[in-house]
């Protein structure tokens, strides 16, 4: 289960009691002492229901501060050997947008969970583009669906909407005349 | 001749699906490529926004319609995570089953085209007929041929039947017997050796970098497949290989999707045989709750991912879809450097894409 | 002497005379087209042996002014029409066999519909075209885009003209009629170039360049290859060479080496799979005929098989014996004997047989890259042209004595000079070869893996078809198949769930004209808008008395999007019992006599079944309702819930709780008619709340947006 969302008032969430794995928890406390800091906080997920499907989750919270995260990234791919960016998310939460890039290891089959939040007038982070190549267009339906502005980016357009649309249809406050054309 | 952009498409016999592939040439050869996609755009993700999670599951079918037992069940699949619902082991053996036939059926319809695209027109028939097949089989449990609306939230909407299972393992017989004969006309043949080998050739790390996935990941030396590293259902009680080749060329893409067929084939005939008896519908939660949950499936094209977010009610605050097509896509250009203009349908060809998955 | 009486004959003279017979009408039938010629051609005053000058068979001064004085330009004329209809009825029915050969391969069944055995499809074919728009590029080069179909069909044309067709029946003979045929075949480059270029199109630009580039490596080979015949025959003519072949047996036996060249090179230049790759349509549209539309386009297809039919033609008069058959004694016993077939039934049926022969090698193999195919053409078809000109040589070395010269048409030559040259040519070649040793092993196995690719192809030919003759056959369709729906009037309770969980919002109540349901609160029906429908089957499986279901009925289109919108009564005229009780009911009706005639008699004929034709899948014949529904069958709990028939034996636990919670609410209702028009989805859809976001439908006019 990835990072439990709470709006405010909400009822508490399902706790599992299985243990994550061990290389989860040592790649949770290598991540911790490398980037102290940096990291607004790191959890190795425990698997919800390895009945429905194993997993192997470390989950690391950047919120506002995503100065460090290209060399998070970076640092990933190199030392940790995680080759392979899954997919990015952008979720609009109303007060916020935040995004989430899933990484995965091939060999160890650990899936990092990074997760930054972006300021809702003007969404901005850096690119996992740089450090791996699949990223690309992921970021770039994401910058085209929700308007999040992918830093160092090097080639953000849109890429499933035309080129000359307004507007960004995910978001929650989105209209359908709003941008001036329809269907 | 100078340098120019062509398209190809998006009006064009061989791209399977409607997206734009430009490619700029020097001459005959290719230097650099942009390929457009977004015409088959349908706001499926926004769609799911609105709608009760059983209502949205016909949309989800609409993405890879190819392969669409995979989609719906992928969905399905992202729901009951998300309200931590198991399903019955009858169930889970079913899906394995009918998601196997579906990948056999993808496979096939994905060589058909394949060879047309490379000239061979007889080979084009002969996989689509043994399509026919699988499609009366999963016609005959679920009522339609393409659009089966099978799974729902806790298990599947109808049960198989014993006709269903004995017939199922003499078809994934006549398929393994014919997969001999297509390898017996492709393999050896200089002609199709001439178009397809050492043809679209992408290396192991680039591949992993470029978030290649799939069929096309394993021609290239890597050997992961999430039925085998993080299984789900059965997989983990079936018995089957995942092939691997290192080449990275198209003919090594072809020889991967033909074992792969195989392969499916042999896990059909062990759910036929050791398919649990019980319930095939579990009970499952009305609403969902405010967290989010991730499934990750092998798709016929790659990893597919499905990511929900609940709201507390019957519907989901935000559904995202990993398509593994729109990755492969954004990693064509890399394959398709450095060789000519006639390998471009080749090369596009033996990736597989469905753009109902990658347009979403 | 033979007894008068035939009834006293012996068998061997009945044999003799049968022979006799046969020998006489058949080469009178094999005469038949000279006598027509003739007869035309005496009534028209045209022949030269009928009529002298100043003889006229017309009294009429048009006809003396037509026929006698300008038969320079008459007799010419009605040639090439005779030509052009004579070569068209042979294009098409070249097309016609290449459609049902390669439908056959594929394990289907080509054209079937248009005329008996589809033999009129590609006249109609040629009617579609004729009313297409000719449309033209508004930057194309105007002269040269009309230009290109007129050299490539008018060479195609004039090279036929050359082709004799029997000893007696032909349009025109030359004494070069060889090179003159040669000749025209190498106008194509210049058409295709030319059409491409004049598009105004990349795509057409960079196929007719492919084009060109293809068929001119295909020309030297082409004429290479048929050096050796010329040599060994001693002549261009067509006439002299099929005399050489009955004198000295088939050309093929002498020149094997030529053949298969000269076949591969006639490939090349018409551009068939494996090398027709600059019209590939899976390459870039449709290469350089991408801009041609309409007639103009048809004149471009129709060129390419004339030159098909010129080549098939020409391997047959060049290899294999014309219009001769070969004829075989054992002693003095002739096993197989000439002259049983008419020389022109004999030709045909050779050209055809090539064609086929064309035709199997399409099915066969993929196509080859237009740089594999220029590197084939020039480093490999071309040194093995240079040996067969050398093969020949040798073969012909003894024809000249030595210390005379003789003159062949390829200049004087005595023997010294012939073995002198085919010496040189080979030693050059060995020389070459060796510097590329790989080149051998590289020859043998490609042929293996051809020939097995060419054979596998045969696996599926000659069994049933795998596809069905809709609409005149089709496939049994399970019940359980989710389509049109059917309505239950007794069984409907108006609960709306059927619209409410349409994920499409197709179904919406409508008051109902004719409630049967005995509770007079049941007034509504679903009415269902089939143009939206995506046949998900939510709405049958959500209605919890099952009177809602779908059908195996597929076929729904009509001619306007009102037919699209069925309400009550269709709905409940197609319930799965009338699809049982009437399952023709909506079949389309088998037009004509002929067919009705036709088809069930030639089925069985025409198709076996293999062992390996795996029965389709029948009906399951399991009720839908069964399936999906909540209700198994009628028996239930209560008495009263059993007469309603809502609660049965085997419902899921859900269904159960649902319709317990449904009956509930009834028993608490008001009493009186229900106020349905909220559900009433349908018309309210243009009315959707702002911001909802989905629904959305443009603005009326009337609304003012």
């Amino acid at each position: 289960m990835a990072a439990p969302m709470l709006p405010p008032g909400a009822p508490p969430l399902p706790v599992s009691t299985l243990p994550p794995a061990p290389e989860c928890v040592e790649l949770a406390t290598r991540i911790e002492s490398a980037w102290k800091g940096k990291v607004k906080s790191v959890r190795a997920m425990n698997p919800l229901n390895p009945g429905i499907q194993a997993e192997k989750n470390v989950f690391v919270a950047f919120e506002s501060e995503t100065g460090a995260m290209p060399a998070f990234w970076k640092w990933l791919r190199d030392k940790e050997k995680f080759d392979h960016c899954s997919v990015v998310v952008a979720i609009d939460h109303m007060d916020r947008i935040e995004v989430k890039h899933l990484l995965f290891s091939y060999t160890t089959h650990i899936t990092v969970e990074t997760s930054a939040m972006c300021d809702r007038m003007d969404p901005e982070m850096p690119s996992a583009s740089l450090a791996w190549r699949g990223a690309n267009w992921l970021e770039r339906e994401q910058f085209d669906l929700m308007g999040v502005k992918f830093i160092d980016h090097p080639d953000l357009r849109r890429v499933l909407l035309p080129d000359d649309w307004i507007g960004h249809p995910l978001r929650k406050d989105y209209e359908f005349r709003q941008a001036g054309e329809w269907w | 001749m100078a340098e120019m952009w062509i398209n190809i498409g998006p009006q064009h016999p061989s791209t399977h699906g409607l997206w734009d592939l430009r490619i700029k040439v020097n001459g005959e050869v290719i230097i650099d490529s942009d390929p457009q996609v977004g015409y088959l755009h349908r706001s499926v993700e926004k769609i799911c926004e609105r709608k009760e999670f059983i209502m949205a599951m016909p949309m989800t079918e609409r993405l890879c319609y190819v392969a669409n037992m995979n989609w719906t069940h992928l969905y399905v699949h992202g729901v009951e995570k998300l309200m931590n619902c198991e399903i019955p082991d009858r169930a889970k053996w079913i899906r394995v089953m009918v998601c196997e036939w579906n990948r056999v059926a993808s496979h096939l319809f994905w060589l058909g085209a394949y060879v047309h695209d490379i000239g061979n027109l007889t080979m084009f028939l002969w996989p689509i007929r043994e399509r026919e097949y699988v499609l009366d089989l999963l016609e005959y449990i679920t009522g339609a041929r393409m659009m089966y609306n099978y799974p729902r939230i806790g298990g599947q909407v109808k049960d198989v039947d014993d006709k269903f299972l004995r017939r199922s393992k003499v078809v994934a017989d006549m398929i393994l017997e014919r997969t001999v004969e297509y390898e017996r006309m492709l393999d050896d043949s200089d002609l199709w050796g001439m178009r397809t080998k050492g043809v679209g050739v992408i290396d192991r790390q680039m591949a992993k970098n470029a978030g290649l996935t799939g069929p096309s990941l394993r021609a290239s030396g890597v050997d992961y497949d999430t039925r085998k590293a993080l299984p789900y259902w059965a997989y983990n009680e079936v018995d089957f290989e995942v092939p691997v080749y290192d080449e990275g060329d198209c003919f090594a893409r072809y020889r991967v999707r033909l074992e792969e067929i195989r392969e499916s084939c042999k896990i059909v005939k062990q759910c036929a045989d050791r398919m649990p008896e019980g319930e095939f519908l579990g009970k499952a939660p009305r609403v969902a709750p405010k967290t989010s949950a991730w499934v990750r499936h092998e798709d016929p094209r790659g990893e597919s991912m499905c990511w929900i977010m609940g709201t507390g009610g019957k519907n989901a605050y935000r559904t995202k879809f990993r398509s593994p097509a729109f990755v492969n896509i954004s990693a064509l250009p890399l394959m398709l450097l450095g060789y000519k203009i006639p390998d471009v349908p080749g090369i596009m060809g033996s990736i597989d894409v469905c753009i109902g998955e990658v347009d979403r | 002497m033979a007894p008068a009486n035939p009834f006293d004959w012996t068998f061997t003279e009945l044999c003799g005379a049968l022979n006799d017979i046969s020998y006489h009408v058949f080469y009178a039938a094999g005469d038949l087209p000279h006598n027509l010629w003739n007869i035309l051609v005496t009534s028209l005053g045209m022949s030269n042996s009928a009529l002298g000058p100043g003889q006229m068979t017309f009294h009429a001064g048009i006809a003396d002014w037509l026929f006698v004085q300008n038969r320079a330009i008459m007799v010419p004329l009605i040639a090439a029409s005779l030509l052009l209809m004579f070569t068209l009825i042979n294009v098409l029915m070249f097309i016609w066999v290449e459609r049902k050969l390669l439908a056959r391969f594929m394990d289907r069944r080509g054209p079937m519909v248009s005329g008996p055995f589809g033999l009129l499809q590609n006249v109609w074919d040629g009617m579609k075209l004729l009313i297409k728009e000719n449309a033209r590029p508004a930057r194309a080069e105007m002269f040269a885009f009309f230009l290109c179909p007129v050299i490539l069909v008018g060479s195609a044309l004039a090279a036929a003209g050359a082709i004799p067709m029997s000893p007696k029946v032909m349009i025109a003979t030359i004494d070069l009629d060889l090179l003159w045929v040669l000749m025209l075949f190498a106008f194509a480059p210049y058409a295709v170039f030319l059409g491409g270029w004049a598009s105004y199109n990349k795509f057409s630009l960079i196929g007719g360049m492919r084009s060109a580039a293809q068929m001119l490596a295909g020309e030297v080979p082409f004429f290479l290859s048929i050096a050796g015949v010329v040599l060994i025959a001693g002549s261009f003519r067509f006439g002299d060479i099929v005399a050489w072949q009955d004198a000295h047996g088939w050309m093929i036996f002498a020149q094997p080496l030529g053949a298969v060249l000269f076949t591969v090179a006639v490939l090349i230049e018409l551009e068939r799979i494996p090398f027709d790759l600059p019209e590939a349509e899976s390459e870039l549209v449709e290469g350089w005929t991408t801009e041609y539309s309409g007639l103009r386009w048809g004149m471009l297809w129709l060129g390419g098989y004339m030159r098909g039919y010129v080549g098939c033609a020409m391997i047959v008069l060049l290899f294999l014996g014309g219009w001769g058959m070969p004829s075989y004694t054992i002693g003095s016993v002739p096993v197989f004997a000439p002259h049983i077939l008419p020389p022109i039934v004999v030709f045909f049926a050779k050209t055809y047989l090539v064609f086929a022969f064309f035709v199997w090698v399409r099915a066969s193999y993929p196509r080859l890259r237009t740089d594999q195919l220029l590197n084939a053409g020039w480093k490999r078809l071309l040194p093995l042209t240079l040996v067969n000109i050398a093969l020949a040589g040798f073969l012909i070395v003894d024809q000249v004595r030595p210390g005379e010269v003789a003159q062949t048409p390829l200049g004087p030559a005595s023997q010294e000079t012939i073995v002198a040259w085919s010496v040189g040519i080979l030693t050059f070649l060995v020389m070459v070869g060796a510097y590329s040793a790989r080149l051998m092993p590289r020859v043998l196995q490609p042929l293996a893996s051809t020939a097995r690719l060419f054979v596998g192809t045969l696996g599926w030919f000659g069994g049933r078809p795998f596809t069905v003759l809709y609409p005149y056959e089709r496939l049994e369709v399970p019940l359980s198949e989710r389509w049109l729906h059917g309505l239950s009037d007794e069984k409907c309770i108006s609960c709306a769930r059927c619209c409410r969980i349409c994920p499409d919002n197709c179904l919406n109540m409508v008051e109902s004209e004719k409630g049967q349901h005995p509770d007079p609160r049941f007034t509504t029906r679903p009415a269902l808008d089939a143009s939206h429908c995506m046949f998900c089957g939510l709405c049958v499986e959500v209605c919890p008395t099952g009177a809602l279901t779908m059908g195996p009925n597929y076929e729904l289109s009509g001619f306007s999007r009102d037919e699209l919108y069925w309400s009550q009564d269709q709905l409940m005229g197609y319930t799965k019992h009338d699809m049982q009780e009437n399952p023709k009911k909506g079949e389309m009706e088998v037009e004509g006599p002929l067919d009705k005639l036709l088809y069930p008699l030639l089925t069985p004929v025409l198709q076996f079944v293999t062992p390996h034709n795996y029965e389709r899948a029948k009906g399951s014949h399991v009720d839908a309702n069964v399936a999906s529904s909540a209700i198994r069958a009628l028996g239930g709990a209560s008495s009263d819930d059993k007469e309603m028939g809502l609660i049965v034996d085997n419902m899921s636990p859900r269904s159960r709780k649902a319709v317990e919670m449904l009956l509930e609410d009834m028993r608490t209702r008001r009493k009186g008619p229900r106020d349905d028009s909220a559900w009433d989805l349908r018309h309210q859809r243009k009315r959707e709340p702002k911001g909802s976001g989905f629904g959305e439908t443009p603005p009326d006019e009337e609304d003012g947006g």
